[in-house]
Parts: C-alpha cells; sequence; structure tokens
C-alpha cells in the first residue's frame, strides 16, 4: 500500500531521518569509543607511573647496595631484635678496661618495659678516679646496642676511692615482619640517614668469637 | 531558459520547506564528515594506546624483575629506616648524657687538688659537690663553673669549710 503524503513531509522526511541516524551514532561515538579512549589513557598514565616508581626504586637500591649490607647489620647491633643484656654486658667490660676503671657489680633489672621499643635497666656500680669515671661514662654513648644514661650518682669514701652507681636503659625491638609490595616507591636515603649512617658506623659494635664445630675426623666414642 | 514548473501547486512543496530540507541536508552532510574524521581519529588514538600499554607492560615486567632481584637490599634498606626512626625515638628520651660531657671539659681546666666528693646526676637534676684545699682553688673553681658556655643555669646550693675537707662547694648544673 502506498501512503501518499504531503509533499512538505516527503521533502523533509530524508533530511531529518539522516540527522537522527548521524546523532545516534555521534551519541554511540562518544559513550562508547570516547570512554573507552579516556579508560586507556588512565591505564596509560597508571602504567607510566608504576614504571616510573619502579625505576626509582631500582636506581635507589642500586646506588644502596653496595653498603646496606653492612649498614644492616650496623644497625641491627645498635637496637637488636632480642634482648642485648649479654652484649651490653661484653661492651661494658671492654670499656671498663679501656677507662681504667673497675666494676663492682653489673645487673639487668628485670622485667622489659615499653610497647615496640622495648627497654630494661642495666646497674653497673664501678670504681676508679673521677677522670676515669667521667672517661667511661662518655664512652657509653659510642657503643651498641645503644645505651641511655639515666642517672649517675658518684661518690667518694673516707679513703678517697671514687665509686660510681650508674643506671642505663638498653633497648631492643623486633624487625619487621613484612617489606612493603614490590610496586610501591623507595625514596633515597635522605641527610639525616646518612648522617645517622655515618655516626652508628664510628661506633664500637661487641666483638664475638665464632665458635666453628669440630671436624668430624677428631670422632668420639658412640655411648649407644 | 527559465525553468516552468507544470505541477499543480499542491503538489510542489512549499519554499520554506524546502529550505529547511537543505540546511538540514548540510548540516548532515557536515556532521557525518566529523563523525568519519573523530571516528579515524579515535581509532588511531586507541591503536596508539594499546601499543603504549604493550610497551609500558614490557617495562614493567622487567622492573619488577630487577626489583625483585634487589630484594635483598631492600629488605636490608627497609631495616635500616625501621631502626633509625626507632633509634631516633631513644635519642630523643631524656637523659643524663649532656651534663656528663659537658663536666670532664670544665675539671680540665682546674688543678689536680680540687675534687668531686659528691655528683647526683640525672635528666632533672645535676648535683655535684666539690672539695677545694684552698681559697685559691676555690676561686679558680667559682669562676670556671661561671664561665663556662656549657651550662645554662649554675645555682649554688651550699658552701661550708671542715678542716679535714677544706671548702666543700655543691652546686646544681643545668644544661
Amino acid at each position: 500500500m502506498k501512503i501518499n503524503l504531503p509533499p512538505d513531509i516527503k521533502i523533509i522526511v530524508m533530511p531529518l531521518a539522516s540527522l537522527s541516524a548521524l546523532l545516534i551514532l555521534g551519541y554511540l561515538l562518544i559513550s562508547m569509543g570516547l570512554t573507552r579512549i579516556l579508560a586507556q589513557e588512565k591505564q596509560v598514565k597508571s602504567a607510566e607511573n608504576e614504571v616510573t616508581i619502579l625505576e626509582q626504586k631500582n636506581l635507589v637500591l642500586n646506588e644502596v647496595t653496595p653498603t646496606i649490607a653492612q649498614n644492616a647489620n650496623l644497625f641491627s647491633f645498635a637496637l637488636p631484635a632480642e634482648d642485648p643484656g649479654p652484649m651490653i654486658f661484653s661492651q661494658i667490660k671492654s670499656l671498663s678496661a679501656s677507662a681504667g676503671v673497675q666494676i663492682n657489680t653489673l645487673g639487668l633489672l628485670p622485667g622489659a618495659i615499653g610497647g615496640e621499643i622495648r627497654e630494661e635497666v642495666v646497674n653497673v656500680k664501678i670504681t676508679g678516679s673521677t677522670t676515669a669515671i667521667f672517661d667511661f661514662l662518655n664512652q657509653l654513648s659510642t657503643i651498641t646496642p645503644l645505651v641511655v644514661v639515666n642517672t649517675v650518682i658518684i661518690s667518694k669514701d673516707k679513703t678517697d676511692n671514687v665509686s660510681a652507681d650508674i643506671a642505663l636503659s638498653s633497648f631492643w625491638s623486633a624487625f619487621p615482619e613484612t617489606i612493603p609490595a614490590s610496586s610501591d616507591p623507595v625514596s633515597d636515603l635522605t641527610v639525616d640517614e646518612k648522617d645517622m649512617i655515618s655516626q652508628m658506623a664510628t661506633y664500637k659494635t661487641p666483638a664475638f668469637t665464632e665458635l666453628t664445630p669440630l671436624s668430624s675426623s677428631s670422632s668420639r666414642t658412640s655411648p649407644f | 531558459m527559465p525553468i516552468i514548473n507544470f505541477l499543480p501547486p499542491d503538489l510542489v512543496p512549499k519554499s520554506l520547506t524546502v529550505k529547511i530540507a537543505k540546511a538540514v541536508n548540510r548540516v548532515v552532510l557536515v556532521g557525518f564528515a566529523l563523525f568519519i574524521c573523530s571516528t579515524l581519529v579515535l581509532i588511531a588514538l586507541f591503536v596508539l594506546n594499546m601499543t603504549n600499554l604493550s610497551n609500558l607492560t614490557k617495562k614493567k615486567t622487567q622492573a619488577l624483575e630487577l626489583v625483585k632481584n634487589n630484594q635483598a637490599a631492600e629488605q636490608s634498606l627497609y631495616l635500616v629506616r625501621d631502626r633509625i626512626a626507632k633509634i631516633k625515638t631513644i635519642q630523643s628520651k631524656p637523659s643524663s648524657q649532656g651534663i656528663v660531657a659537658a663536666i670532664p671539659p670544665m675539671l680540665a681546666q682546674l688543678p689536680g687538688s680540687l675534687t668531686i666528693s659528691q655528683a647526683n646526676l640525672s635528666p632533672t637534676l645535676n648535683d655535684l659537690t666539690f672539695e677545694a684545699p684552698d681559697s685559691q682553688v676555690l676561686s679558680q673553681l667559682m669562676a670556671t663553673v661561671i664561665a663556662s658556655s656549657a651550662f645554662s643555669t649554675v645555682d649554688l646550693k651550699s658552701f661550708s669549710y671542715t678542716e679535714a675537707n677544706g671548702y666543700v662547694v655543691k652546686f646544681n648544673l643545668l644544661k
């Protein structure tokens, strides 16, 4: 069946239909194409950021690699993961010998205080000349594990012997159990951190004797 | 030669309608051209982004591999930073280290006959008792303590004389 449309309508139908089609196509182009491109741009920017972060991280890690293991070792002596009592005793004995003072008593106050950083008190009683006592006290700030001088009571008896009762605080803290994600940024060491590393490198670390296991040739008779 | 329209007037569209139709056609034509251009630009951008993304993914994989190879260094760096932060907290605790470091330079300027008979050093109180055998050593002690820039406050707490110990002077010194 043929519909006889008025000539005014006939002439305008096609252009209007084309315009409608164009508007629909334009809408689709914007809603689908452009949105997708914008999402892609976001992905590219995010990937660029991640690559920059990783490259920066590698640069920092490459720069610190030659010394960082040694520094980590230094700092794990300075603030160990476990009670540093035995190491501090060893350091105090070594300091007393170099300062020329005699240790009368050396003890730990049982129990640890604190949360993340745990603290315990070390009591030392020494005798010696006033100069030697102050020398000993000043050397305490150059040893690892780190100690803080809390109180010092110096007294002179009737025979002119000078003694000092010293209360020190020693510290330890558990090592971090996890490191941040590989994609997390790492900043270069700051001037403050570098200064602290240089300072720590001058501190006296405890001397240990490494005990090597006996070789299998030195056989023992089996008790069984 | 002029065009003569033999159609009856009711079959001929109005001139205004013709003008509108022509205008709409022109708009459609321009719009379509723009649509084609935009589509081509979007396709080009899409391809470019895909290539970029693929290259970046490769770079990221390589960089991640390098980070994994440097994991030991990263662990050490993280440990060092953790210790530094905690050591700073420890170093900020009140201690007697400052006064302990300030006394030996002062003693070095005084005669050997001067002795410290009593000292009570803590982060809040620094009492020092000196024994000077004669007034000359005493005046030297006074001059040195007062002139010392190591102490912000010098408080003379007691002063006495005994034949056995000489002049006994007790100071409270603040860093």
